[in-house]
């Protein structure tokens, strides 16, 4: 052991802002799993725990004791069991100490995948990285390591789309009077001079033009032709 | 041999015998009617008045029964008559305002104005006599009030001035006679002229003035031809009275022996006193007149009395129907209490009712669904991971094919359980639910299939239930694993639309549709709607896509 650490310590890590790592996850082979994948990233000062209540003490107590952690990697759901908890869930976790600590890096790793979930914990709550668990999910901790160590944020591939400004594939009447004049066979002057004629704003032919675009990928459309015959197909007009 | 029947004719003759019984009984009693009638009008027997009181009464009696009450007034306003007839004054009295009891009680009806007349001028009557000199005044200005015929208004008017008359105002009372004469010039009304024409010269004649008593002589002739018995004493006495007056005491004690002798006939106590003590005022013996006099003050002093202790009855009476009146009226609110405190509780026992079979409803559907949902989700798990799983674990028996497929595998299980739960985990209803539903929508959109939203932006879900919210979150997301997995969509698109707490939704994809399937998916998205007391309606066909609308 002594060796190892010593070993280690020549080397250097390539995290050396994580010497020590905390682990919350209720299931022994998840942790296992971690471990291994931290261990084989050079870090050695690993200690794991099934609740949430758990790991907050432990990390508190650490802050007392002169030796802090660095890193928690937590879960977000939590078996309930016997035992009474405080915290309930990897989110609340999560919060508390970030509120209370917000040195403290933390890594959610979950099955959760849900864009909402991963924005709040990410945007409100400041968790440093967010890994889901999947087949690549253990490749995604190292990365979300590297990222984080970097002082950069990292959140799986497969949730990019979280953070990025909302999207919706919302189309509203405009567009449907829009796509109307457009199955009435007129071309884009035509119908922005309509709409000018029948106060129907906005009518400038660059507005209709950029609608039309977003329309046509709406519409999975390569031409007017197609998106016209897409909006029919669905009883739009 | 016994003759078993009795002989047809006797029983025939028995019939016809009942029958004529009966009409005779029919006929004889209107007969009776006016026979006793007139009996009151004109008594000529000594018990002709107590034989018509019986009758009368009787006749009130069974029209009580019937609840005839246009008869129960006939007959009372007779009995009254002749219990005035009789001197019971105090008994009339009670008839007369038991007659204004049951006219107050009856609907007002331009009918019943010469009723109140009648009693009104009776009770005027009866208070005269009972020396109620302004009690007598009122009743007779009420019972006038209500006079419609001139000779009514006649009669009042003599009665008045009689009144008057009695009181010593033979001021006032000639006025009324002078009246009620300019009135009475229709010798169709012959008995009432009489009478004016002997009050109005009455006193004038008393007084001496010349040619006045032919006026009396004219009116005691007429009351002998229509036999008037009672205006016929009047006369006599009246001209007793002038003769006396005169000093002619043998034309007056003449007069007054004729009218004692119709005092006889008449055979009214009244009468006959009054008769009596004209003959001992004419008389010449100043010890009966003497007796007279004291007489006469003590009648009025026990009259007096007589009079306090009715008032003091009537007042004692009256009090007694007030306290009566408002236990009644006390009772009577209490009942009504009674019966808006029962209506109450009786709507408060039928809304706990209906409250109550409402809620089992609810309830009972939710345990529906609950029940749908378990069995929905045990199927998945047998299904699709359980299969799987099985599937996996037969690849792994086969040495040679542990590859990176089985990761696949592996991994493809792993999605379908996590689907399995998003499927039914918490959903965010409180905060911004219209990025949850949007994010839920883009969960299915890929290179293949866009999921387009219409007016979706513009619905105020804060206002809309949270069973509703979840509702439609559930739904959606149903119809769109459904499409993924059968139909092949390339486009769908949500159209929302909002009244105030209601929302309805339009679903359309342009995908393979189908024949009307309801398994799993679908069912349950009925069981939703129900729940909620929403409407759906389906509409696919192969080839022409799937298009549902729903409502909650």
């Amino acid at each position: 052991m002594k060796q190892n650490r010593a070993k280690d310590l020549k080397q250097g890590s390539p995290y050396n802002m994580f010497s020590k790592v905390l682990i919350a996850d209720d299931l022994n082979s998840i942790t296992s799993g971690v471990l291994n994948t931290l261990k084989a990233e050079g870090l050695h000062q690993i200690e794991s725990v099934h609740y949430c209540d758990d790991a907050y003490l432990k990390i508190k107590a650490a802050i007392r004791e002169g030796n802090p952690y660095d890193l928690l990697i937590t879960d977000l759901s939590f078996k309930a069991d016997h035992r009474e908890q405080h915290l309930r869930s990897g989110e609340d976790l999560a919060q508390t100490l970030k509120k209370e600590h917000p040195e403290l890096c933390i890594i959610v790793y979950s099955i959760e995948d849900r864009f909402q979930k991963v924005r709040t914990l990410i945007k409100k709550h400041n968790v440093n990285a967010y890994v889901c668990k999947g087949r690549n999910g253990l490749d995604e901790i190292k990365k979300a390591l590297q990222a984080v160590s970097r002082g950069e944020s990292y959140v799986s591939p497969q949730l990019a789309g979280a953070l990025r400004p909302k999207t919706t594939m919302e189309i509203n009447d405009y567009d449907v009077e829009l796509l109307k004049q457009l199955a009435n066979g007129l071309n884009q002057d035509e119908i922005s001079a309509y709409f000018k004629e029948h106060n129907i704003k906005p009518s400038s032919l660059s507005t209709i033009e950029k609608h039309l675009q977003k329309l046509r990928t709406r519409f999975l459309a390569k031409n007017a032709t197609q998106l016209v015959a897409n909006a029919k197909d669905l009883g739009l007009i | 041999m016994k003759p078993r029947l009795t002989n047809p004719v006797v029983v025939v003759v028995f019939v016809l015998l009942v029958i004529h019984s009966w009409a005779n009984a029919q006929t004889e009693s209107n007969d009776s009617l006016r026979y006793y009638y007139d009996k009151v009008i004109q008594p000529n027997h000594s018990d002709d008045l107590l034989k018509a009181y019986v009758f009368f009464e009787n006749q009130r009696a069974e029209a009580q029964i019937r609840q005839d009450t246009a008869a129960m007034i006939y007959n009372l306003q007779l009995i009254s008559i002749i219990e005035i007839d009789l001197g019971l004054l105090y008994e009339s009295e009670e008839t007369a305002v038991a007659i204004i009891n049951l006219l107050d009680a009856q609907p007002a009806h331009p009918n019943l104005q010469e009723e109140y007349r009648r009693a009104y001028n009776q009770l005027g009557r009866i208070y005269r006599q009972l020396k109620h000199s302004d009690q007598s005044i009122h009743y007779y200005q009420k019972s006038l009030s209500y006079t419609q015929q001139r000779i009514d208004s006649i009669i009042l008017l003599n009665n008045m001035g009689n009144l008057y008359r009695d009181q010593n105002k033979e001021d006032l009372a000639q006025a009324y006679y002078t009246e009620a004469y300019a009135k009475s010039l229709n010798p169709l009304e012959t008995l009432q002229y009489a009478r004016i024409l002997h009050n109005r010269f009455y006193n004038k004649a008393m007084e001496g003035t010349p040619g006045t008593i032919d006026s009396l002589l004219k009116a005691k002739k007429l009351r002998e031809q229509f036999n008037d018995q009672r205006g016929l004493y009047s006369s006599f006495r009246g001209l007793a009275m002038v003769a006396h007056a005169g000093g002619n005491k043998e034309q007056a004690l003449n007069y007054a022996e004729n009218a004692f002798q119709l005092a006889l006939q008449i055979n009214s106590l009244t009468f006959l006193k009054d008769a009596y003590a004209l003959k001992i005022e004419l008389g010449v013996n100043p010890d009966f007149q003497n007796y007279k006099a004291i007489t006469d003050s003590l009648d009025n002093l026990r009259l007096k009395e007589q009079n306090a202790y009715a008032s003091l009855k009537y007042n004692v009476a009256k009090e007694r129907e007030q306290t009566l009146a408002f236990k009644l009226q006390q009772e009577r609110e209490r009942t009504q209490k009674q019966r808006y405190q029962a209506i109450i509780i009786i709507v408060l026992i039928i809304g706990l009712f209906l409250f109550y079979i409402l809620r089992l409803r609810y309830k009972k559907a939710k345990e529906l669904e609950i029940y749908n949902t378990e069995t929905r989700i045990s199927k998945k798990v047998h299904d699709e991971v359980a299969n799987d799983v099985y599937r996996v674990m037969t690849k792994l028996q086969e040495p040679k094919s542990f590859s990176s497929d089985v990761l696949d595998d592996l991994e493809e299980i792993y999605t379908k359980t996590r689907d399995i739960s998003r499927e039914n985990s918490f959903i965010d209803l409180d905060e911004n639910f219209a990025e949850t539903l949007n994010e839920l929508l883009l969960a299915y959109n890929n290179q293949n299939c866009n999921v387009i939203t219409r007016n979706s932006q513009t619905i105020r879900w804060e206002v809309i239930n949270n069973n509703k919210k979840r509702a439609v979150y559930r739904i959606l997301q149903e119809l769109l694993t459904n499409m993924k997995k059968h139909s092949g969509a390339t486009l769908v698109i949500i159209n929302f639309k909002q009244n105030e707490k209601k929302i309805t939704v339009e679903y359309r994809d342009n995908g393979a549709g189908s024949t009307l399937h309801k398994k799993n998916g679908l069912q349950n998205v009925e069981n939703r709607i129900f729940v909620l007391n929403g409407t759906i309606t389906f509409e696919t066909e192969p080839g022409k896509g799937f298009k549902t609308r729903f409502t909650l």
